[in-house]
């Protein structure tokens, strides 16, 4: 095996001209073709000479950096060694230092703002969706949530023109409160995040996750107000055909960004009730329904992957994709940062048993400064951000791809197909971080040719 | 495991039942179904729906042949908002 390595060489003439010619931005390489290497080592020539200074006593000053003046160079090869611990402490009497891989540090829960909503429009390019009137219009947009507050929506510049449909959204069962008036909360974050690739999406309020929903506590629900939910979408949708109802829509996206809380909240292993690996659980069967009348539902991964899962995930990180998460018909979103690097708390696949296991999906960005929600040091998180965006991607597109000739199946695939692959992903196709790569808006609609 | 307070049953029949209709499938009384989810279609081509009913009084099951299945869980979801971790500062899940 090939082993990168540091060696440490004392000063000879093509090591001081390789450095000096780096340092004045001139090709090193012919200077330091020419060193005097030990035969161990092959020399990487990309890497240019590093002046080191002085072995002596009193240590390195600034003075002995300079390549004329130094008295060792660095320089930057490989040594063949059967396995790594194999690796000699010198060669030829100079000595070799390890020149380990090195990756940046995880965002994590704690972790600041990595960028901003302007950031994630440059990743998407959603200046060039908006040139080809991918933005949304016509498009309703499920936020299946905590509540909208559309007074802190519009107050922002990005979502200044937020538009709610008030008569489309949905009043939970046993509560007064006006959709587009809930409490700041996460569910205006998502409504946010959506309107960031799609600003002339129509968003619908459905709080399924408020803390005053029947059965639900603060910042959660349960499963059975989700059906009741979908329930009244797909008969606005699909079946009442009312002239003011959904179907006045060109699309329909739904936005999931919840999972459960917890494997134990869910029946036991093997009862055929279970919810959480059970395609034939009726909220998982009614999702079903719903894709094949047209919808596109978009599902967050969860925030159980390794090395920053959520406290709540207790130390469970594989199988962590669950329940309708885990369907194949909904497309299922990893988040990266504005960098592109994974969010160290990104569930990772494959799911659960007995579910659709090469989930997630794909990537959006996720962990940036965008809703203010939360206050100005908060970001937009969790995978329930990167959900949102990957929500008003799908809803740009949909505003010139109309599902009857381009279902959602079909518009998933591409998604899939056009993602980006990630840094440090050498091969195409699926992976467990980041799915099929960082969704590409952008190359979606020039495959669709719209 | 939680102890769900309500729990989902799936029926079969011709048409839209009403509540009572889908109690009396179940052979439960209708105040053990809960009246605000009501009966939701689920594939109603195959003339299939859900109600939700008290964790107590789902019916017993058989050899088969019961217009019904269940129960189904409802468990607790939540949203997946910036996590929680044992280096961060904690607060809720936005």
């Amino acid at each position: 095996m090939q082993v990168p390595v540091l060696v440490v060489l004392p000063s000879q003439a093509p090591l001081k001209e390789a450095a000096a010619a780096f340092l004045a931005g001139a090709d090193h390489r012919d200077a330091l073709s020419s060193a005097s290497v030990p035969s161990a080592v092959a020399l990487d020539s990309s890497f240019p000479a590093v002046p080191v200074g002085s072995s002596g006593p009193g240590g390195t000053h600034a003075a002995t950096l300079a390549p004329e003046a130094s008295e060792r160079f660095a320089v930057r090869g490989t040594v063949d060694v059967d396995h790594v611990s194999n690796v000699p402490t010198h060669a030829e009497g100079h000595p070799i230092f390890s020149d380990p891989a090195i990756s940046p540090f995880l965002t994590c829960g704690g972790t600041p703002p990595v960028g901003g909503a302007g950031e994630v429009q440059q990743r998407l390019k959603t200046a060039a969706l908006a040139a080809r009137g991918l933005d949304g219009a016509k498009v309703a947009v499920a936020i299946m949530d905590t509540g909208i507050n559309l007074a802190h929506l519009q107050a922002q510049p990005l979502s200044k023109d937020a538009f709610l449909d008030i008569a489309n959204s949905w009043v939970v069962p046993g509560t007064t409160t006006t959709p587009g008036f809930h409490p700041l909360d996460h569910g205006t974050m998502c409504a946010y995040d959506v309107l960031i690739a799609a600003p002339k999406a129509t968003l619908l309020d459905y709080p399924v996750l408020g803390s005053k929903a029947p059965g639900g506590a603060l910042g959660g629900s349960v499963l059975s107000l989700a059906f009741k939910a979908y329930s009244q979408i797909m008969s606005s949708w699909a079946v009442s055909f009312d002239p003011n109802g959904l179907s006045r829509y060109d699309a329909l996206v739904i936005s999931n960004a919840w999972g459960i809380l917890h494997p134990t909240s869910d029946f036991p292993e093997g009862h055929p009730g279970r919810y959480i690996d059970n395609p034939n659980h009726p909220f998982n069967q009614l999702v079903g329904m719903l894709v094949r009348s047209g919808a596109d539902i978009v599902f967050a991964a969860g925030n159980c992957g390794s090395p920053c899962a959520d406290i709540s995930c207790s130390g469970l990180t594989t199988g962590m994709i669950t329940g309708a998460n885990a369907l194949a018909d909904v497309l299922t979103l990893a988040g990266c940062d504005t960098a592109d690097e994974r969010v160290g708390y990104s569930s990772q696949g494959p799911s659960i048993a007995n579910m659709f296991q090469n989930k997630p999906d794909v990537t959006a960005y996720t962990h940036f400064q965008g809703s203010l929600v939360a206050g100005a040091n908060a970001p937009d998180g969790g995978t329930s951000a990167a959900c949102a965006v990957a929500a008003g991607c799908v809803a740009a597109l949909r505003t010139r791809l109309k599902p009857s000739a381009t279902p959602s199946a079909g518009l998933f695939d591409q998604l899939r197909a056009t993602a980006r692959r990630p840094p440090g992903v050498a091969a195409a196709g699926w992976n467990a971080d980041y799915g099929f790569g960082i969704i590409d808006p952008e190359a979606v609609a020039q495959h669709f040719g719209v | 495991m939680a102890d769900p307070k309500r729990v989902l049953m799936t029926i079969v029949a011709d048409k839209p039942p009403s509540l009572a209709e889908a109690a009396a499938l179940l052979g439960v009384a209708v105040a053990d179904l809960n009246e605000a989810f009501g009966v939701v279609p689920v594939d109603p081509a195959q003339g299939l729906y859900a109600v939700e009913i008290d964790a107590g009084k789902v019916p017993a099951q058989s050899a088969g042949g019961e217009p019904y299945r269940g129960p189904f869980s409802s468990p607790r979801i939540v949203p997946l908002g910036t996590p929680r971790n044992k280096s961060s500062s904690g607060g809720d899940s936005t």
